[in-house]
Order: C-alpha cells, then sequence, then structure tokens
C-alpha cells in the first residue's frame, strides 16, 4: 500500500511557468504564499527574514525556470528552497564557518505559541498551553516535522524532500515526536477522565 | 504489514491510517472500515489513533490578506521588469562602446525620450487626468478570473474568506472603502464575511444584491437570471434592486432562488451544498443535464451525449477529491449509460 500522489494542478502551473507566462508566478503566490511566510517565520523567527527569503527564491524560481529540473511538487520544492536560504541567511549572520552546503543536521530553532494558532486550533485555552508544553519537549527536528505534517499537511515524500530525509526516517522522526506528545499531553487527558469516571 | 501488532503510534503514523480517518483516499478507507471490522480486539488503539490525529490535524491555515499577497506580486512584478531592462541597456551599452557614432545617437535618443515622457506627463496634467486614483479616494479594483477545473481562495482586504468555484468571476476593492465593504461575483463563490456591524457586505450579481454583516454564505449565480444563495451560518439579507419587491431575510439552512422576477425561499438540501469548497462533488437527485454542467466545470471536460432519451432518473452521490474516472464509475454503476474518456472529452452513451 504504496502512497504516490502526484499533483496535476502543479504540473499544469509548472508548463505556464515554461511558457514564461508571469500568471504562473501569480498563482503560485496565491496558493503557497502564506504557507512558505508562516515557514519561514518558524525558521528565522523575523518575518522580514522570511519575506525576503521567499522573493527571492520566487525569483530564482523565474529566472532559472529553463535550467531547472520539472518540479511536480511545488509545495515541496518551495520549502525546501526556502529552507535552504534561510539556513545560508542565518548562518552568514551568525558568521559561522563559511556557507554550510550540507543541511543535513543543521537545523533551525523551532518554537510554538498560542498566539501564533499553528498548532491545536480545536482545543480550550488550558489544553493549548499543555500542548504548547507538550511540544516545547520535543528536538527541533521533531518539532519541524510536527509542523510540517499536522500544520502544513505536507505527506511523507514531500517532509522527506524538504527535511532531505528518506522516508523510513521521516517516519521515524514522527514516530517520536508522537510517543512523546502521546506521554506528556494526550495521555495526561486520558487518565484524568479515568480518574473522573472513578 | 502485520497491522494486527500496530500500537497507537504505529496507527497514528502510518499515512493510509491517516487517509482513512480524514476520508482522503477510497481505496485506504475503504480498507481500514474492513479491517477495523475484522479486527475488534484493536478497536481501544484505533479510536485512541483517530481521536489524537483529529486533534493534531489543523483544518486551517491562515491565508495573508489578499492585498497583501497583491503588494507582494505586484513587487515581484516590478523587479523582474527591472531586469529585463537592465539587460537590454547593458546590450544596448555594448553595442554603444563597439562604434563610437553610436554616442551622438545614444545622447539623441534618451533626449527625444526625455521630451515625450514630458510631454506625455504635461498632457496627463493639462486634461486633469488622474494618474493615480488612490489620491482621489477612489477604490483599486482587482478583477479575478477562475476558469473551469480550477478553484481559488481569495483573503480580502477586512480578512473574510472567499471560496471561488470553477468557471467565476469575482471583483472586489484591493481595499474596501470606509462605509461600505462591495464586491461583484458571476458565476458561484462561498463567502465566509469577518464581522463588522458598521460596514455592510454587499455582493452584486447582475440586478440581485446580498447584504451581510458577518456570516457564511454561498451565493451561486452562474446566470443573473436564476441566482441561488444558500446561508450556512449567519443572516443574510436578499434583494432585487431592480423590482420592488419585499427583500428576503435568511438564516442558516435557509436558501432563495431569485428567477422570473421573485425572490423564492427553496428547500435546502443538506451542508453538502457548500461542500464543493472542500472539493466534495455532490449530487442529490440531480438529472442528467444538471450532471454534465457539473462534470464539465469541475473536470474542465466537454461532455458529449449519445442517445439522451435513454438516460432518465436521478443522480445521487458525493466524491470528495477525486478523479473523473472514479467518478463516472460511481455513476455509471446501476445506470443505463457507460462511458469512453478520451483525454478532455467524455462521451456518454445511454443503453437501452
Amino acid at each position: 500500500m504504496n502512497v504516490v500522489r502526484t499533483n496535476e494542478g502543479d504540473y499544469k502551473v509548472w508548463i505556464d511557468l515554461k511558457n514564461g507566462n508571469r500568471e504562473a508566478l501569480e498563482y503560485i503566490i496565491n496558493q503557497y504564499y502564506s504557507d512558505l511566510y508562516f515557514y519561514g517565520v518558524k525558521l528565522s523567527k523575523k518575518p522580514e527574514i522570511s519575506e525576503d527569503c521567499i522573493q527571492e527564491v520566487l525569483i530564482t524560481l523565474w529566472e532559472k525556470r529553463n535550467s531547472l529540473n520539472t518540479v511536480y511538487n511545488l509545495k515541496s520544492y518551495l520549502f525546501k528552497s526556502l529552507k535552504r536560504r534561510i539556513i545560508r541567511v542565518l548562518s552568514a549572520q551568525k558568521k559561522e564557518e563559511a556557507q554550510q552546503e550540507n543541511l543535513r543536521g543543521v537545523s533551525a530553532e523551532f518554537s510554538f505559541s498560542t498566539e501564533d494558532k499553528m498548532i491545536g486550533q480545536q482545543e480550550t485555552l488550558e489544553n493549548q498551553q499543555k500542548l504548547i508544553t507538550a511540544l516545547s519537549k520535543l528536538s527541533n527536528r521533531q518539532k519541524e516535522i510536527v509542523y510540517l505534517k499536522y500544520y502544513q499537511g505536507l505527506n511523507y515524500d514531500e517532509i522527506a524532500e524538504v527535511m532531505l530525509l528518506k522516508r523510513q526516517s521521516v517516519h521515524n522522526l514522527l514516530q517520536e515526536a508522537v510517543k512523546s506528545l502521546r506521554k506528556n499531553f494526550f495521555c495526561l487527558g486520558y487518565q484524568f477522565s479515568i480518574e473522573k469516571i472513578r | 504489514m502485520d497491522f494486527g501488532r500496530y500500537t497507537i503510534d504505529d496507527f497514528i503514523c502510518d499515512e493510509t491510517f491517516q487517509d482513512y480517518v480524514f476520508h482522503s483516499d477510497k481505496d485506504h478507507f475503504d480498507f481500514w472500515e474492513d479491517w477495523t471490522e475484522r479486527n475488534p480486539h484493536k478497536v481501544y488503539e484505533i479510536e485512541e489513533a483517530r481521536k489524537i490525529l483529529i486533534r493534531l490535524q489543523v483544518k486551517k491555515r491562515i491565508k495573508l490578506p489578499e492585498d497583501k499577497l497583491l503588494d507582494i506580486n505586484e513587487n515581484i512584478n516590478r523587479i523582474l521588469d527591472k531586469k529585463i531592462a537592465k539587460n537590454h541597456k547593458k546590450e544596448f551599452v555594448e553595442r554603444k562602446i563597439k562604434n563610437h557614432n553610436n554616442v551622438f545617437w545614444f545622447n539623441r535618443i534618451a533626449a527625444a525620450i526625455i521630451f515625450m515622457v514630458l510631454a506625455v506627463v504635461g498632457v496627463y496634467y493639462l486634461l486633469g487626468i488622474n494618474i493615480n486614483p488612490k489620491e482621489k479616494g477612489e477604490l483599486v479594483f482587482v478583477n479575478k478570473v477562475v476558469p473551469k477545473g480550477k478553484k481559488l481562495t481569495i483573503t480580502l482586504s477586512d480578512g473574510s474568506v472567499v471560496k471561488v468555484n470553477s468557471e467565476s468571476k469575482i471583483k472586489f476593492p484591493k481595499s474596501f472603502s470606509e462605509d461600505s465593504r462591495e464586491v461583484y461575483l458571476e458565476g458561484e463563490a462561498f463567502f465566509e464575511v469577518a464581522r463588522n456591524e458598521s460596514k455592510p457586505f454587499i455582493i452584486y450579481s447582475g440586478n440581485i444584491k446580498t447584504t451581510v454583516l458577518g456570516t457564511s454564505f454561498n451565493v451561486k449565480a452562474y446566470d443573473h437570471n436564476k441566482v441561488q444563495v444558500a446561508v450556512n451560518s449567519g443572516k443574510v439579507k436578499v434583494e432585487n434592486s431592480s423590482l420592488e419587491i419585499e427583500p428576503a431575510l435568511l438564516i442558516q439552512n435557509e436558501m432563495v432562488i431569485c428567477a422570473n422576477e421573485k425572490i423564492e425561499f427553496t428547500k435546502f438540501v443538506s451542508e453538502d451544498y457548500f461542500g464543493w469548497k472542500d472539493g466534495i462533488l455532490f449530487f442529490d437527485d440531480a438529472n442528467i443535464d444538471e450532471v454534465v454542467s457539473a462534470l464539465e466545470r469541475w473536470y474542465d471536460v466537454k461532455v458529449h451525449i449519445v442517445d439522451k432519451n435513454l438516460i432518465t432518473g436521478e443522480f445521487n452521490g458525493l466524491y470528495k477529491n477525486k478523479s473523473l474516472g472514479v467518478v463516472m464509475e460511481g455513476i455509471s454503476y446501476s445506470s443505463k449509460f457507460s462511458y469512453v474518456l478520451e483525454n478532455k472529452n467524455l462521451t456518454i452513451i445511454g443503453k437501452p
């Protein structure tokens, strides 16, 4: 039961882009800009960095459209490009050793708060707070995967592309995160309800 | 895979199981529906996993307001235009260096261009034409056209969200005026209007005017002589601005049809009427003509019917994010027709 998902709409947009149709860019902005923006803010913590980097990603996409391989999945492609750019900007800022092209292992800090309404939208305020606490116990990469999966709704193949992981590693990483969340958040509520019944 | 040994975490992390919980893939849904029935000893794990998945999955991602997105688009277009202009100029300068004579012409041309620009600006100025309409407080309108086979979600400058269906046009100001929020619709759209008591939200579809303060509802106006308005929550006023007839006031789960110079309440079928905005194609006692126009719009195909008089009866069905093939399998099943799908052409053949 292996799931292969191709995105037909994305492919059509890609063809438009190839044909030099600026409306394709407009479509991409309408469809993906908001998701990219919030992901960028999560990674960089600064809206300006997020906006600047997305702009660069989009302009590069337009200028390199004739030399790029076919992009079948725009969302994961854009996420990956944005992440690479933001990490480059952040590491340049921190004056770390010359730009690290190898992103594996390098992960920006990731944090959740009740204000950003990114997760637990349907929970009560009190539960949201508990969920944030449970999320804060996760590693950065676990936080990122929870965000990509449950907020951005990416599937495993897309997450694998964005985080530069193998599909199996995506599964394992998410499983660890879910296990921890269950222990620190969902089980609390469950035990509570059992005690109530007693 | 031995699902019998699955823990709660295994279920949560299985993508096919996620499809089952969120009804996003029919095959996976059927598989797990069947599996859970045959494995009652796993009911606790499955229910826990389902509950947690539903609590974790975010239903509604935040979308930035449309005026912001338009600004970004304009900005990028400006940068790209500038780059193109720069490249042209570079070529021009390179050629100039090759040929000294051209310096003379370059100055001449530059002078001519400056003169022309000044002349045009002067004419505008003399005629009193306002180059920047914003200064006069006039609204800058945005037109969006959604072709067949596509849908579009727009967040307006007041935070209201509009889902525009296929083959529809919507016109709205980039930012709303001080005293009202007015948009123009041809086709179908679902509105979630941000509440603002002092600034009514008005939708014009031909002569039909739909007024609200804050609520969610659907306007179907593919034909201006037959406009349907259905309310999901809140209160909505529908009136015909060209006729002296009573406006209709609608609340949740009510629907009116504006046709033949009348505004009439009709039966509200079910919430699935709004389903198109979530990718649900829904037929409720639809006849073949209604099915055909829905398919043409939804999938951007051309439908041809052979022996139409043999296809009678009504069609029912609900398809979420399904391909045309799956939908056709569903509605041709137990119906008196067969079909052939080739590229963008769908031929439906009635059977005796």
